[in-house]
Protein backbone atom coordinates (compact mmCIF):
# COMPACT_ATOMS: atom_id res chain seq x y z
CA UNK A 1 0.00 0.00 0.00
CA UNK A 2 1.03 3.67 -1.37
CA UNK A 3 2.49 5.85 1.74
CA UNK A 4 -0.40 8.72 1.86
CA UNK A 5 1.40 12.38 1.39
CA UNK A 6 1.47 14.59 4.72
CA UNK A 7 -2.12 15.87 5.50
CA UNK A 8 -1.04 19.63 4.58
CA UNK A 9 -0.42 18.67 0.68
CA UNK A 10 -3.50 16.28 0.50
CA UNK A 11 -6.29 19.11 1.19
CA UNK A 12 -7.27 21.84 2.48
CA UNK A 13 -10.20 21.31 5.46
CA UNK A 14 -12.88 24.25 5.76
CA UNK A 15 -15.28 24.55 8.69
CA UNK A 16 -18.22 26.66 7.49
CA UNK A 17 -19.43 29.63 9.86
CA UNK A 18 -22.89 27.63 9.57
CA UNK A 19 -21.87 24.63 10.92
CA UNK A 20 -19.70 26.51 13.70
CA UNK A 21 -22.90 28.45 14.24
CA UNK A 22 -24.88 25.02 14.30
CA UNK A 23 -22.80 23.62 16.97
CA UNK A 24 -22.69 26.71 19.30
CA UNK A 25 -26.63 26.83 19.18
CA UNK A 26 -27.19 23.06 20.11
CA UNK A 27 -24.09 23.20 23.00
CA UNK A 28 -26.35 26.51 24.06
CA UNK A 29 -29.10 24.13 23.88
CA UNK A 30 -27.40 21.72 25.82
CA UNK A 31 -26.90 23.76 29.04
CA UNK A 32 -30.58 22.82 32.06
CA UNK A 33 -31.44 26.34 32.53
CA UNK A 34 -31.76 27.23 28.76
CA UNK A 35 -35.14 27.18 27.39
CA UNK A 36 -35.58 26.03 23.59
CA UNK A 37 -38.42 28.02 22.55
CA UNK A 38 -38.00 26.90 18.61
CA UNK A 39 -40.82 24.49 17.96
CA UNK A 40 -42.52 23.46 14.69
CA UNK A 41 -41.56 25.92 12.13
CA UNK A 42 -39.73 28.40 13.72
CA UNK A 43 -37.07 25.50 13.76
CA UNK A 44 -36.80 24.54 9.98
CA UNK A 45 -36.13 28.63 9.77
CA UNK A 46 -33.88 28.50 12.46
CA UNK A 47 -35.61 31.14 14.39
CA UNK A 48 -35.99 31.41 17.91
CA UNK A 49 -33.68 30.76 21.12
CA UNK A 50 -31.26 29.20 21.43
CA UNK A 51 -29.83 30.81 18.79
CA UNK A 52 -25.68 30.89 17.54
CA UNK A 53 -23.81 32.89 14.66
CA UNK A 54 -19.89 32.85 14.27
CA UNK A 55 -17.16 34.20 11.99
CA UNK A 56 -14.18 31.78 11.19
CA UNK A 57 -11.52 34.01 10.49
CA UNK A 58 -7.82 33.00 10.11
CA UNK A 59 -8.14 29.91 12.03
CA UNK A 60 -9.74 31.64 14.87
CA UNK A 61 -13.90 31.70 15.52
CA UNK A 62 -15.95 34.40 17.06
CA UNK A 63 -19.46 33.82 18.28
CA UNK A 64 -22.59 35.57 19.51
CA UNK A 65 -24.70 33.46 21.27
CA UNK A 66 -28.51 34.43 22.32
CA UNK A 67 -30.26 31.81 25.12
CA UNK A 68 -33.27 32.13 26.45
CA UNK A 69 -33.28 31.72 30.82
CA UNK A 70 -35.51 30.17 33.21
CA UNK A 71 -36.99 32.23 36.12
CA UNK A 72 -35.19 32.71 38.43
CA UNK A 73 -31.54 31.30 37.40
CA UNK A 74 -29.10 33.68 37.84
CA UNK A 75 -28.05 34.92 34.65
CA UNK A 76 -24.17 35.83 35.35
CA UNK A 77 -23.35 32.51 35.88
CA UNK A 78 -25.27 30.90 33.26
CA UNK A 79 -24.01 33.18 30.42
CA UNK A 80 -20.57 32.60 31.52
CA UNK A 81 -21.43 28.60 31.69
CA UNK A 82 -22.98 28.54 28.18
CA UNK A 83 -20.18 30.68 27.38
CA UNK A 84 -17.58 28.04 28.61
CA UNK A 85 -19.31 25.06 27.40
CA UNK A 86 -19.86 27.03 23.58
CA UNK A 87 -15.98 26.89 23.44
CA UNK A 88 -15.39 23.69 24.89
CA UNK A 89 -17.61 22.12 22.34
CA UNK A 90 -16.89 24.41 19.14
CA UNK A 91 -13.40 23.70 19.75
CA UNK A 92 -13.50 19.88 20.70
CA UNK A 93 -15.95 19.11 17.50
CA UNK A 94 -14.69 21.76 15.10
CA UNK A 95 -11.30 22.29 15.98
CA UNK A 96 -11.11 25.62 15.54
CA UNK A 97 -9.66 28.47 18.05
CA UNK A 98 -12.55 30.27 19.53
CA UNK A 99 -11.63 33.68 20.42
CA UNK A 100 -14.29 35.28 22.09
CA UNK A 101 -18.26 34.20 23.06
CA UNK A 102 -20.75 36.79 23.66
CA UNK A 103 -23.53 35.63 25.25
CA UNK A 104 -27.44 37.40 25.64
CA UNK A 105 -30.05 36.38 27.91
CA UNK A 106 -32.23 37.52 25.04
CA UNK A 107 -35.46 35.82 26.71
CA UNK A 108 -36.57 34.77 30.75
CA UNK A 109 -39.39 32.45 30.63
CA UNK A 110 -41.67 32.28 33.90
CA UNK A 111 -42.26 28.29 33.91
CA UNK A 112 -44.55 28.28 36.98
CA UNK A 113 -48.07 27.83 36.36
CA UNK A 114 -50.78 31.09 37.72
CA UNK A 115 -51.73 29.99 41.35
CA UNK A 116 -55.15 31.11 41.31
CA UNK A 117 -58.05 31.13 44.03
CA UNK A 118 -59.16 28.33 46.13
CA UNK A 119 -62.13 28.30 47.65
CA UNK B 1 -32.20 60.24 29.82
CA UNK B 2 -33.54 62.78 32.21
CA UNK B 3 -31.28 63.22 34.37
CA UNK B 4 -30.58 64.34 38.08
CA UNK B 5 -28.88 67.63 36.25
CA UNK B 6 -31.52 68.25 33.97
CA UNK B 7 -34.11 67.53 37.09
CA UNK B 8 -31.88 70.42 38.51
CA UNK B 9 -32.07 72.80 35.54
CA UNK B 10 -35.36 72.08 35.14
CA UNK B 11 -36.58 73.18 38.96
CA UNK B 12 -33.88 76.23 38.81
CA UNK B 13 -35.94 77.53 35.82
CA UNK B 14 -39.17 76.79 37.33
CA UNK B 15 -38.02 78.40 40.17
CA UNK B 16 -37.12 81.43 38.52
CA UNK B 17 -39.72 81.90 35.60
CA UNK B 18 -41.88 81.60 39.23
CA UNK B 19 -39.79 84.78 40.49
CA UNK B 20 -40.13 86.74 37.07
CA UNK B 21 -43.99 86.27 36.98
CA UNK B 22 -44.55 86.87 39.78
CA UNK B 23 -42.54 90.42 40.17
CA UNK B 24 -44.28 90.87 36.96
CA UNK B 25 -47.62 90.36 38.19
CA UNK B 26 -46.60 92.71 41.64
CA UNK B 27 -45.73 95.72 38.96
CA UNK B 28 -48.88 95.33 37.19
CA UNK B 29 -50.93 95.57 40.19
CA UNK B 30 -48.48 98.27 41.75
CA UNK B 31 -48.85 100.07 37.82
CA UNK B 32 -52.41 99.85 37.80
CA UNK B 33 -53.00 101.18 41.63
CA UNK B 34 -50.47 104.33 40.85
CA UNK B 35 -49.88 103.93 44.68
CA UNK B 36 -46.87 105.15 46.59
CA UNK B 37 -44.11 102.50 47.90
CA UNK B 38 -41.47 103.86 50.03
CA UNK B 39 -42.60 107.32 48.17
CA UNK B 40 -41.88 106.43 44.56
CA UNK B 41 -44.63 105.88 42.31
CA UNK B 42 -44.38 104.27 38.58
CA UNK B 43 -44.84 106.91 35.99
CA UNK B 44 -48.36 106.60 34.04
CA UNK B 45 -46.76 106.42 30.87
CA UNK B 46 -43.78 104.18 29.22
CA UNK B 47 -40.61 105.58 27.50
CA UNK B 48 -38.93 103.71 24.76
CA UNK B 49 -36.02 106.18 23.98
CA UNK B 50 -33.28 104.54 25.76
CA UNK B 51 -34.36 100.83 24.14
CA UNK B 52 -34.49 102.59 20.78
CA UNK B 53 -30.93 104.59 21.10
CA UNK B 54 -29.86 101.29 22.16
CA UNK B 55 -30.98 99.12 19.16
CA UNK B 56 -30.07 102.14 17.22
CA UNK B 57 -26.23 101.55 18.05
CA UNK B 58 -23.66 99.63 15.73
CA UNK B 59 -22.69 97.00 17.90
CA UNK B 60 -26.76 95.42 18.64
CA UNK B 61 -27.12 93.66 15.56
CA UNK B 62 -24.22 91.48 15.98
CA UNK B 63 -24.56 91.49 19.57
CA UNK B 64 -28.27 90.06 19.44
CA UNK B 65 -27.65 87.74 16.44
CA UNK B 66 -24.67 85.71 19.10
CA UNK B 67 -27.42 86.18 21.83
CA UNK B 68 -30.03 84.22 19.66
CA UNK B 69 -28.12 81.50 18.53
CA UNK B 70 -26.66 81.00 21.87
CA UNK B 71 -30.43 80.68 23.52
CA UNK B 72 -31.31 78.60 20.50
CA UNK B 73 -28.59 76.51 21.39
CA UNK B 74 -29.41 75.79 25.14
CA UNK B 75 -33.03 75.29 23.95
CA UNK B 76 -32.12 72.46 21.74
CA UNK B 77 -29.91 70.97 24.68
CA UNK B 78 -32.49 71.17 26.67
CA UNK B 79 -35.08 69.77 24.63
CA UNK B 80 -32.95 66.77 23.96
CA UNK B 81 -32.29 66.15 27.01
CA UNK B 82 -35.95 65.59 27.79
CA UNK B 83 -36.17 63.64 24.59
CA UNK B 84 -33.80 60.89 25.66
CA UNK B 85 -35.73 57.49 26.25
CA UNK B 86 -34.53 56.72 29.97
CA UNK B 87 -35.53 52.94 29.48
CA UNK B 88 -32.55 50.29 29.66
CA UNK B 89 -32.41 47.64 26.65
CA UNK B 90 -29.21 45.67 27.62
CA UNK B 91 -28.17 45.21 31.30
CA UNK B 92 -24.12 44.02 31.40
CA UNK B 93 -23.46 40.60 33.33
CA UNK B 94 -20.98 40.37 35.92
CA UNK B 95 -19.18 37.82 34.42
CA UNK B 96 -18.10 39.40 31.27
CA UNK B 97 -14.23 39.71 30.24
CA UNK B 98 -12.21 39.57 27.96
CA UNK B 99 -13.43 35.89 26.36
CA UNK B 100 -16.66 37.52 26.08
CA UNK B 101 -19.41 40.06 26.68
CA UNK B 102 -22.29 38.38 28.47
CA UNK B 103 -25.60 40.52 28.51
CA UNK B 104 -29.17 40.24 29.51
CA UNK B 105 -32.45 42.06 27.62
CA UNK B 106 -33.59 44.56 30.66
CA UNK B 107 -36.83 44.10 29.71
CA UNK B 108 -37.24 40.14 29.37
CA UNK B 109 -35.63 40.32 32.88
CA UNK B 110 -37.95 42.34 34.20
CA UNK B 111 -40.92 41.53 32.75
CA UNK B 112 -40.33 37.53 33.90
CA UNK B 113 -40.48 39.61 37.22
CA UNK B 114 -43.27 41.05 36.49
CA UNK B 115 -45.25 37.57 35.23
CA UNK B 116 -43.98 35.98 38.64
CA UNK B 117 -45.75 38.85 40.13
CA UNK B 118 -48.98 38.52 38.22
CA UNK B 119 -48.90 34.62 39.46
CA UNK B 120 -49.94 36.10 43.08
CA UNK B 121 -53.51 35.88 44.10
CA UNK B 122 -55.20 39.30 43.96
CA UNK B 123 -52.91 40.74 41.03
CA UNK B 124 -55.12 41.52 37.39
CA UNK B 125 -51.71 41.70 35.66
CA UNK B 126 -48.22 43.18 36.02
CA UNK B 127 -45.42 44.84 33.24
CA UNK B 128 -41.84 45.16 33.65
CA UNK B 129 -38.85 47.84 32.65
CA UNK B 130 -35.75 49.15 33.53
CA UNK B 131 -35.02 52.78 33.74
CA UNK B 132 -32.67 55.22 34.38
CA UNK B 133 -34.22 57.32 36.68
CA UNK B 134 -31.79 60.26 38.37
CA UNK B 135 -28.77 58.44 37.99
CA UNK B 136 -30.47 55.43 39.65
CA UNK B 137 -30.56 51.96 37.89
CA UNK B 138 -34.22 51.06 38.55
CA UNK B 139 -36.15 47.99 37.78
CA UNK B 140 -39.67 49.10 37.53
CA UNK B 141 -42.99 46.76 38.30
CA UNK B 142 -46.55 48.30 37.13
CA UNK B 143 -49.20 45.95 38.77
CA UNK B 144 -53.15 46.24 38.57
CA UNK B 145 -54.63 44.24 41.07
CA UNK B 146 -57.97 43.62 42.74
CA UNK B 147 -60.27 46.11 44.62
CA UNK B 148 -60.44 43.31 47.09
CA UNK B 149 -56.93 41.98 47.14
CA UNK B 150 -54.87 40.85 50.38
CA UNK B 151 -51.93 44.12 50.55
CA UNK B 152 -50.13 42.36 53.16
CA UNK B 153 -49.90 39.23 50.52
CA UNK B 154 -48.89 41.77 47.88
CA UNK B 155 -46.02 43.36 49.67
CA UNK B 156 -45.08 39.62 50.79
CA UNK B 157 -44.68 38.41 47.17
CA UNK B 158 -42.80 42.44 46.01
CA UNK B 159 -40.34 41.60 48.42
CA UNK B 160 -39.80 37.84 47.47
CA UNK B 161 -39.87 39.19 43.71
CA UNK B 162 -37.52 41.95 44.28
CA UNK B 163 -35.28 39.85 46.34
CA UNK B 164 -35.39 36.64 43.07
CA UNK B 165 -35.02 39.66 41.00
CA UNK B 166 -31.49 41.13 42.35
CA UNK B 167 -30.63 37.27 42.53
CA UNK B 168 -31.58 36.82 39.03
CA UNK B 169 -29.20 39.77 37.80
CA UNK B 170 -26.79 40.10 40.82
CA UNK B 171 -26.26 43.63 40.33
CA UNK B 172 -25.30 45.96 43.70
CA UNK B 173 -26.45 48.98 41.45
CA UNK B 174 -29.79 47.95 40.92
CA UNK B 175 -32.90 49.49 42.40
CA UNK B 176 -36.40 47.12 42.32
CA UNK B 177 -39.60 50.12 42.45
CA UNK B 178 -43.28 48.09 42.24
CA UNK B 179 -45.81 50.30 41.86
CA UNK B 180 -49.57 49.18 42.34
CA UNK B 181 -53.16 50.03 40.71
CA UNK B 182 -56.31 49.30 42.32
CA UNK B 183 -58.75 47.96 39.17
CA UNK B 184 -61.48 50.07 38.70
CA UNK B 185 -63.87 47.17 38.65
CA UNK B 186 -63.22 44.15 40.47
CA UNK B 187 -64.07 40.61 38.75
CA UNK B 188 -65.16 37.28 39.25
CA UNK B 189 -61.71 34.64 40.06
CA UNK B 190 -62.02 31.18 38.93
CA UNK B 191 -62.97 28.98 41.71
CA UNK B 192 -61.10 25.65 42.45
CA UNK B 193 -63.31 22.55 42.45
Amino acid sequence: MAELAPAAERGRTTIADKVVSRVASIAAAEMEAVVDTRSGWTKLVRKGLPHADAVVAGGTTRITVEVAATWPTPLSRLAAQVRDHVTSRVVDLTGTQVSRVDVTVADVVHLETAARRVV
Amino acid sequence: MTTRKTLLIDRLATFVLALVLLAGGATAVWWWSGRSVDGRTLPTTSDTSTVADLVAKDWFGWTAAAVGVVIALVALRWIAAHLTPNTVSRLRLGSSDTTGRLEASASKVVGAAADAYADTLGVRSAKGSVVRDRGQLVARIDATIEPDSDLALLARRADEVSSQLLTVLERDDLRCSLRLKVAARGRTLPRAR
